[in-house]
């Protein structure tokens, strides 16, 4: 099936924010020059004309205007749409369908779908190889994908103007010979950034570097280098961030600096996508969760309706007595040090679980929770979930964002 | 600006204050005229230690004519008219009776005496060699027909080229004695007549005057063209062996992936193969400067048109472009700078062929192999270059011809080069075989 999507402002229906939104058109035949659609979620009639029109793995995608804010020329063509079936649906930072990529006999990414929300922080986790770097490097169009689509703010990620994606990848690198600020400029230069000197000045300020502005990038440390590469992603501000494990290797201190700055940047109206092993940093900063496991999606949605997906069945103990195993209706103890986290199995009882505990010791405290991240992540890519048949795509209820 | 122009400005700008590009300024003439060097300093200070020659005659009259004639040449090449300076050997002769029944004894002894250092050389002349056979029909000429050189020199011997004169104005002298002649009728008869190169006339197209002719020297057919083939051969091979070398380097630090977030492979290529041309185009010029300044102070301008230096750039241009998107998708093939060094052979290789093929090609520009291989597009830049620049021309469409197939190749090559470039530049710890390298260049 054909999709013919309609991109319009969203003032010109609605007077409700200048956000751009889209329209879906799912009949299968060739778009009109220009019409009139309705758009019954809004109760509002969108007179649009397509501005231009690009075919991209069978998806049918148009640009419209309304004429009626955008000028008066655009009404001459006109054709009644009211007879397509159009909805309406806010549109994302970034709209993936069915992305598929392989290399040789390996399926790097298979099959995967995801919406990232404009403004949210979006946090990819997944095992090494997974596939997290390589939808990255589709996203910002290093690697094309074999099958599936791209929609950057509702457009084809491949006509996505350079400035709009900063992008920090996994792998470190910068012209070594260089000084940083003329690197940093041609940065910002490649990247559609003109007097970009003022904002650069600005961020390597705010990172500790203006006295380093006109040294070569080969005397810095290898963090000095990091925060520069950063600098040179975010230079100049980029309404959609995507950041490739930006915190490994940072020092405490780096690191705290760093975060405050992609949350700033957050505030600012950027949408960020960033991939990290630090389940910490994916519970704390992301709105949204992604996992990818062997290449397809398993886990999707925020943090809250993923752990509702799991319930309440996990323990917290702290108790005289270190020795947890083989209590009731407990499949498996995780060792914390201070205190056992102890997931219970289908149906158990609490309470029995507690009972039997203070018949073997003496318990200082006990909760009941939903699995951390950690464990969840565990529970998918650990080596049990390894030996088992390959997972399946979890949706996340009530929390999801489509 | 475009991706491309801001790309090739920061390469272009690296490279030119890098140390290789400004050891390279330096090199490049150096190796290019090391062997004009070595000629320049030869000439400057000639061996001009006296060289015995020993000559058995087996003739038993041509000795001595052979001997007036070469000390008539000593006499009148030995000294620099000007300066008095002394520019030749001074060759001295003995005379060795022949020893019929030990000919090659008497060989043996006199070889002897050559690597002992006491003769320079020996000559034989044949029993027959005042009226020599007629070849066989293998066209050798039986050994009494003959005048056989016999020395321990290398294989350029300016001794036997010297003898050359003398030997055959002795038999001849000889000859003319057997017939009667006065030898003071022997200059006169024997006098050699200077055969002058000359250029073809044509007709002034404006005036519809009859342009005269004028003298091409031995120079022209082969300094101006040998001179700017290796100046662009050289600034080719080196800034494409360098920028191979480059992209290795940047790859193993892995500054592509960020770049190919904000441009296109082709953007970077592309950027790239720029700065190779300005870079070299601002070597040529002072180059070229250097040349034309040497040529203005010699009054010899004229043998470097400005259409000549024209079609220079433009082959510069076209055969950099070529070469630098190919080192450029090699370099980013490469898994270290070692392996680039490797690859760097076989780019080296195919532009080779047209420094092979050179002296055919200087000596018979017009030929139908000088015209077909300068057709050939990666060879054209060179070989249609050195043709143009021979004094006997050649026909004006053939240039643009040449240029013609150039563009389309460097527009295929650029094109397969962005191919390969895009999928080897983020694949690390492996590097491509050629073979692998056709397969990313036709199946992308």
């Amino acid at each position: 099936m054909a999709f013919c999507r309609l991109l319009f402002d969203r003032s010109t229906s609605s007077g409700a924010g200048a956000e751009r939104s889209v329209l879906y058109c799912n009949r299968a035949r060739p778009l009109p020059d220009s019409g009139v659609a309705e758009d019954p979620a809004l109760a509002t009639r969108v007179r649009g004309i397509i501005l231009q029109r690009r075919f991209n793995s069978g998806f049918r995608v148009a640009e419209c205007e309304d004429p009626t804010i955008k000028g008066p020329n655009f009404g001459t063509h006109r054709l009644e749409m009211g007879n397509w079936d159009c909805y309406h649906r806010p549109m994302h930072a970034v709209e993936t369908r069915a992305l598929t990529k392989t290399f040789g006999d390996l399926t790097a990414v298979d099959d995967l779908s995801l919406t990232v929300p404009q403004g949210s922080v979006y946090g990819f986790i997944g095992p090494n190889g997974s596939g997290k770097t390589t939808t990255m490097r589709m996203l910002v169009n290093i690697f094309y994908p074999d099958r599936g689509s791209i929609a950057v703010f509702g457009e084809d990620s491949r006509a996505v103007p350079s400035g709009t994606i900063g992008y920090l990848p996994e792998e470190r690198g910068l012209y070594r010979r260089m000084n940083v600020k003329p690197l940093l400029e041609f940065h910002a230069e490649l990247r559609g950034g003109r007097n970009a000197g003022p904002e650069i000045d600005r961020w390597l300020e705010r990172f500790g570097l203006a006295q380093f502005a006109n040294k070569r990038v080969d005397t810095l440390s290898k963090g000095m280098s990091q925060k520069v590469q950063f600098i040179a992603a975010v230079v100049p501000e980029p309404k959609l961030l995507i950041l490739d494990e930006p915190f490994t290797g940072l020092d405490p201190v780096s690191t705290d600096v760093l975060r405050e700055s992609i949350l700033e940047l957050r505030r600012r109206g950027a949408s960020i996508i960033l991939s990290t092993h630090d389940m910490g940093v994916a519970e704390s900063m992301c709105d949204y969760i992604l996992m990818i496991y062997r290449g397809r999606k398993v886990l999707d949605g925020t943090l809250d309706a993923i752990q509702e997906q799991y319930g309440n069945d996990t323990l917290r103990v702290a108790a005289a007595n270190d020795d947890c195993a083989g209590l009731p209706g407990v499949e498996k103890v995780r060792d914390l040090g201070q205190i056992r986290e102890l997931r219970m199995t289908r149906g158990c009882d609490p309470q029995d679980v507690l009972r039997a505990l203070i018949a073997r010791t003496r318990v200082t405290s006990f909760s009941v929770a939903k699995p951390s991240l950690h464990d969840i992540f565990v529970r998918i890519a650990g080596p049990e979930a390894a030996e088992s048949s390959p997972p399946k795509a979890i949706a996340a209820q009530g929390g999801s964002h489509e | 600006m475009n991706k491309t122009l801001i790309v090739a400005k920061r390469d272009y700008l690296a490279a030119i204050r890098s140390k290789p590009f400004l050891v390279g300024l330096i090199v490049v003439p150096l190796m290019g005229g090391s062997g004009f060097i070595g000629i320049g300093l030869m000439k400057a200070k000639p061996d001009i230690r006296e060289r015995r020659v020993a000559i058995v005659d087996r003739t038993g009259v041509t000795a001595e004519s052979i001997i007036s004639s070469a000390q008539e040449k000593n006499a009148k090449d030995l000294f620099d008219k000007k300066t008095g300076r002394q520019l030749t050997p001074r060759y001295v002769f003995e005379t060795i009776a022949p020893d019929d029944s030990a000919p090659d004894t008497q060989r043996l002894t006199l070889s002897d005496r050559v690597r002992g250092h006491q003769l320079f050389a020996f000559i034989e002349v044949g029993h027959d060699a005042l009226h020599p056979p007629a070849p066989d029909d293998s066209g050798a000429i039986p050994q009494s027909g003959r005048v056989d050189y016999y020395s321990n020199a290398g294989g350029v011997d300016e001794t036997r080229e010297w003898l050359d004169g003398p030997i055959n104005d002795g038999l001849r002298r000889a000859r003319l004695t057997k017939l009667g002649v006065d030898p003071a009728r022997f200059t006169d008869a024997l006098a050699l007549v200077r055969v002058q190169s000359m250029s073809l006339l044509s007709r002034d197209e404006q005036t519809g005057a009859i342009q005269t002719a004028r003298k091409k020297s031995e120079l022209e057919g082969f300094i101006v063209p040998f001179a700017l083939v290796m100046l662009l051969f050289m600034i080719v091979l080196t800034s494409s062996t360098s920028m191979l070398s480059a992209v290795a380097e940047d790859k193993m630090q892995r500054v592509y992936e960020m770049l190919l977030a904000s441009a296109s492979p082709f953007d970077l290529i592309m950027g790239k193969v720029v700065a190779a041309v300005a870079l070299s185009l601002t070597s040529s010029v002072l180059y070229i400067a250097a040349g034309l300044f040497v040529l203005s102070s010699l009054a010899l301008t004229g043998m470097m048109p400005p259409s000549l230096i024209a079609w220079f750039v433009i082959y510069l241009v076209a055969d950099m472009m070529v070469l630098a998107a190919l080192s450029a998708a090699m370099g980013s093939a490469c898994a270290s700078p070692n392996d680039a060094q490797h690859l760097a052979i076989v780019l080296i290789m195919p532009a080779l062929i047209p420094i092979f093929v050179m002296m055919p090609v200087m000596q018979d520009p017009n030929s139908t192999f000088s015209t077909v291989m300068s057709l050939i597009p990666p060879f054209t830049p060179i070989l249609m270059l050195l043709r143009q620049a021979s004094p006997t021309g050649i026909p004006a469409w053939q240039p643009f011809a040449g240029l013609f197939g150039i563009i389309l190749w460097t527009l295929a090559v650029t094109w397969a080069a962005a191919r390969i470039f895009r999928i080897a530049i983020l694949i690390q710890g492996k590097t491509a075989s050629i073979p692998q390298l056709f397969r990313w260049a036709v199946r992308g």
